[in-house]
């Protein structure tokens, strides 16, 4: 049995890891040091989507902690009327603004592979690209599993052909 | 993750962030706007084919219905799921449904029957927080090394059994800080011990 890691999502609590396996889509949810496995079979796939989004937790969290680094620099640098230290302080802890204004202007893609009973979600903060190739791949994948799943039928003329499900 | 995943918890497929439920004709167009939040997405709608069901053979006249599987067996039950007809050898009862063989085996291998649910431990998150927990603590390196070194091993097994391609990078990240972090611990026991030397023996 194998599987291919395709992206992950986690939270403050939960670390989540979407694998493709063979006849379905794997979910290890992880909290601590305990994991859970789902399955999202193919033959089972009704939906799979993509969007772009702005995540208000990461909007806050980035800006909470952008405030606090930058605020004691600034505010020396504004009582002390010194320009220069207020400018690499801002230098300093830049990493934090700019992962803030990077989030706002590019959002986080995310995949969601909506099964009968489960679903899987999984994000791509940087790698855009990858996250549309996960998509055309998931709907590639289920989209042959189901039509080869799928029974032919006897047509009037005698052919055959594919029946709608 | 906002993963709703429980067999009554689920309305279906929807928006993928506020998850409200979508008609087919609406998420089958391709791009999709969710009117609730607002939500832009690009959807691609599946049909799944329909389970064929074994024809079962008509019950005689005065006779109860028969088993699907076990053709002599009189029905007990029908499967919450497929319908099919069970006798009690058939028949498994879980988390509250009443279902086929065949039916437990699919729920379970998707993971929705809680009971039946695959759980384990992840020992590559184990190793890798033992050996990051370790650099600080390196005068305790000579227990937290090992048992670093033991959880990412573990780890890296864990992730060939799984079948899992690549994805061996934290866990060798984990055996190296492990191995130095033992190592560190012995340097720093092995200082000690000379530090504690009797002074006759000092040169």
């Amino acid at each position: 049995m194998h599987r291919k890691l395709l992206g992950t999502a986690s939270n403050l609590a939960t670390r989540v890891r979407v694998y493709l396996a063979e006849d379905a889509v794997e979910i290890d949810e992880i909290e601590g040091y305990s994991g859970t496995r789902k399955r999202v079979l193919f033959d089972e796939v009704l939906l799979v989507t993509l969007d772009r989004r702005r995540r208000l937790g990461t909007i806050a969290i980035l800006a909470a902690v952008s405030l606090v680094l930058l605020s004691p620099g600034l505010l020396i640098a504004a009582t002390k009327q010194d320009l220069n230290f207020g400018l690499i302080w801002t230098a300093i802890v830049s990493p934090a603004w700019i992962a803030l204004l990077v989030h706002l202007a590019f959002g986080v893609d995310q995949v969601t592979v909506f099964g009968k009973r489960t679903v899987a979600q999984m994000r791509f903060a940087v790698r855009k690209r990858r996250g549309r190739e996960v998509f055309a791949l998931l709907r590639a994948r289920v989209g042959e599993v189901q039509r080869a799943a799928t029974p032919p039928v006897a047509t009037a003329s005698g052919s055959s052909g594919t029946a709608a499900a | 993750m906002n993963a709703v995943n429980t067999v009554t918890g689920y309305a279906g497929p929807g928006c993928p962030r506020c998850w409200t439920r979508l008609p087919d004709s609406v998420l089958g167009t391709g791009d999709v706007y969710c009117g609730t939040c607002g939500l832009d997405f690009a959807a691609e709608l599946f049909v799944p084919p329909v389970q064929a069901r074994a024809a079962l053979p008509a019950p005689e006249a005065g006779t109860a219905a028969q088993c699907a599987r076990h053709a002599r067996n009189a029905a007990a039950a029908a499967c919450e799921r497929c319908g099919a007809f069970m006798c009690t050898l058939c028949r498994v009862k879980s988390d509250g449904l009443v279902l086929c063989a065949g039916c437990f085996d699919r729920l379970r291998a998707e993971g929705s029957l809680a009971s039946a649910r695959t759980t384990f431990r992840s020992w590559r998150t184990l190793g890798l927080h033992l050996s990051v927990l370790g650099l600080p603590l390196i005068t305790f390196g000579v227990f937290i090394g090992p048992a670093s070194i033991y959880a990412s091993v573990r780890g890296i097994a864990q992730g060939r059994k799984d079948g899992d391609e690549g994805g061996l990078a934290g866990p060798i990240l984990s055996l190296i800080l492990g191995i130095l972090v033992t190592g560190g611990g012995i340097f720093f026991a092995l200082t000690m011990a000379g530090a504690f030397r009797p002074p006759g023996a000092r040169r």
